[in-house]
């Protein structure tokens, strides 16, 4: 089970100790560090990229990025957001050079049926609610309606929904205003209901 | 004035007065949105426990243990790619051929201020001292010495500058034998002193 949602408040003080050692040269304050945040990221990342061995090469790109950035964390914001901007943002960038376009990734035929996303019914599709229950089916089908938002679009539903940042971390962390965050997030909704409506109305 | 995507995320999270969620409410019905609130509301709850449900069963971070040991080999290696150049002074390149030449020439320039050196004040300083100050000039009782038969012969010069005049004291003359003289120029008389 991933440990998803911000760490409690009696966290950052730790946290800033152990971030105060690793800036004097201390690795093992910095290796703490990485246990505790380790799987929230992993977990984020996967959800970006959909591959484990590439989520695992990214988040320890963006532990490595963070302990070299380490001098340049002034305590502004909680360590728990600049490691989740850092690691992020090498995902997003990841993205890119990959040049990973959701479209034509999503295979499904209620799709073909051209959903009204405004609709409040499920259209009738070829596809019945018992197949669409089929295991396997499930996590591809979320995971195709994830990789066809944009990096930007699928960072913020992420580590909205899944690690239940609030709007100003989620800003800090994609390193836009908060304006643009909710305006993002609005449409990657929008478009995650449109493609999922067939699955979230029957769970 | 906030946006509508503003608007619809408080409306969402519950942080909208009663009438003010009751005014989006109606601007979420009417057009060009026309979306039912209440089966926006839900369809939106649905979605994140979906996103939820659905991460919570993504497999969890394998072999962390080797994560961190992997992290921290790459730092250590890092550090040590590091450390060598700003510990050690970096190494001198080897002297090339303007290098060699500047070293020459400043060798070069070197003997010549030493030699500029040691010639001024061998000939040239005391020259310039005041000649009154100067009660001999040991370049020409050194000549004269030299040209005398015996050492008992000197000779003393100074110089008067009021009367344009240069002085050469000879003594001792009286200790060269006249056959000396007569020697070397027969038509020559001897001379008793001393003075030019």
């Amino acid at each position: 089970m991933i440990n998803s949602g911000p760490p409690p408040a009696g966290a950052e003080n730790e946290d800033i100790d152990l971030v105060r050692r690793s800036q004097a040269g201390d690795s093992r304050a910095f290796d703490a560090l990485v246990t505790k945040y380790r799987n929230r990221l992993y977990a984020m990342v996967f959800q970006m990229v959909r591959n484990e061995q590439d989520a695992w090469d990214l988040t320890q790109d963006g532990f490595f990025k963070a302990w070299k950035s380490l001098d340049k964390f002034r305590g502004q914001s909680s360590f728990y957001t600049w490691i989740y901007r850092i690691v992020t943002n090498v995902s997003i960038d990841w993205i890119r050079k990959r040049q990973l376009r959701p479209e034509g990734e999503f295979d499904d035929s209620v799709a073909r049926t051209d959903i009204d996303p405004t609709a409040d019914v499920t259209p009738k599709g070829g596809v019945s609610p018992e197949r669409a229950l089929e295991r396997h089916e499930l996590p591809d089908r979320i995971d195709a309606a994830i990789a066809k938002l944009t990096p930007e679009h699928r960072a913020v539903i992420l580590l909205k929904e899944i690690d239940g940042l609030q709007y100003h971390e989620i800003a800090e962390v994609v390193g836009c205003s908060i304006g643009t965050v909710m305006s993002r997030l609005f449409y990657a909704r929008r478009k995650l209901q449109t493609l999922l409506k067939d699955l979230h109305e029957k769970f | 004035m906030k946006n509508f995507e503003a608007r619809y995320h408080e409306w969402l999270d519950g942080a909208l007065s009663p009438a003010e969620a009751a005014a989006f409410e109606r601007e979420l019905a009417a057009p060009p949105h026309g979306i039912d609130p209440t089966a926006e509301r839900s369809a939106q709850a649905a979605l994140g426990d979906l996103l939820r449900r659905h991460v919570a069963g993504a497999p969890p971070m394998p072999h962390g243990d080797f994560f961190n040991s992997e992290l921290q080999r790459r730092i250590a290696a890092d550090a040590k790619e590091t450390q060598p150049a700003a510990a050690e002074p970096a190494a001198l390149p080897a002297p090339g051929w303007l290098q060699s030449l500047l070293g020459r020439l400043t060798l070069a320039s070197a003997a010549c201020l030493l030699l500029g050196v040691v010639g001024y004040r061998a000939f040239v300083q005391p020259q310039l001292i005041d000649p009154t100050q100067r009660p001999e000039t040991e370049y020409l009782a050194s000549v004269l010495e030299t040209k005398t038969a015996t050492s008992a012969v000197s000779a003393t010069s100074f110089s008067l500058p009021a009367e344009k005049a240069t002085v050469l004291w000879l003594s001792g003359t009286e200790h060269i034998e006249v056959e000396a003289f007569a020697k070397e120029d027969p038509s020559d008389e001897p001379n008793e002193p001393d003075a030019l």
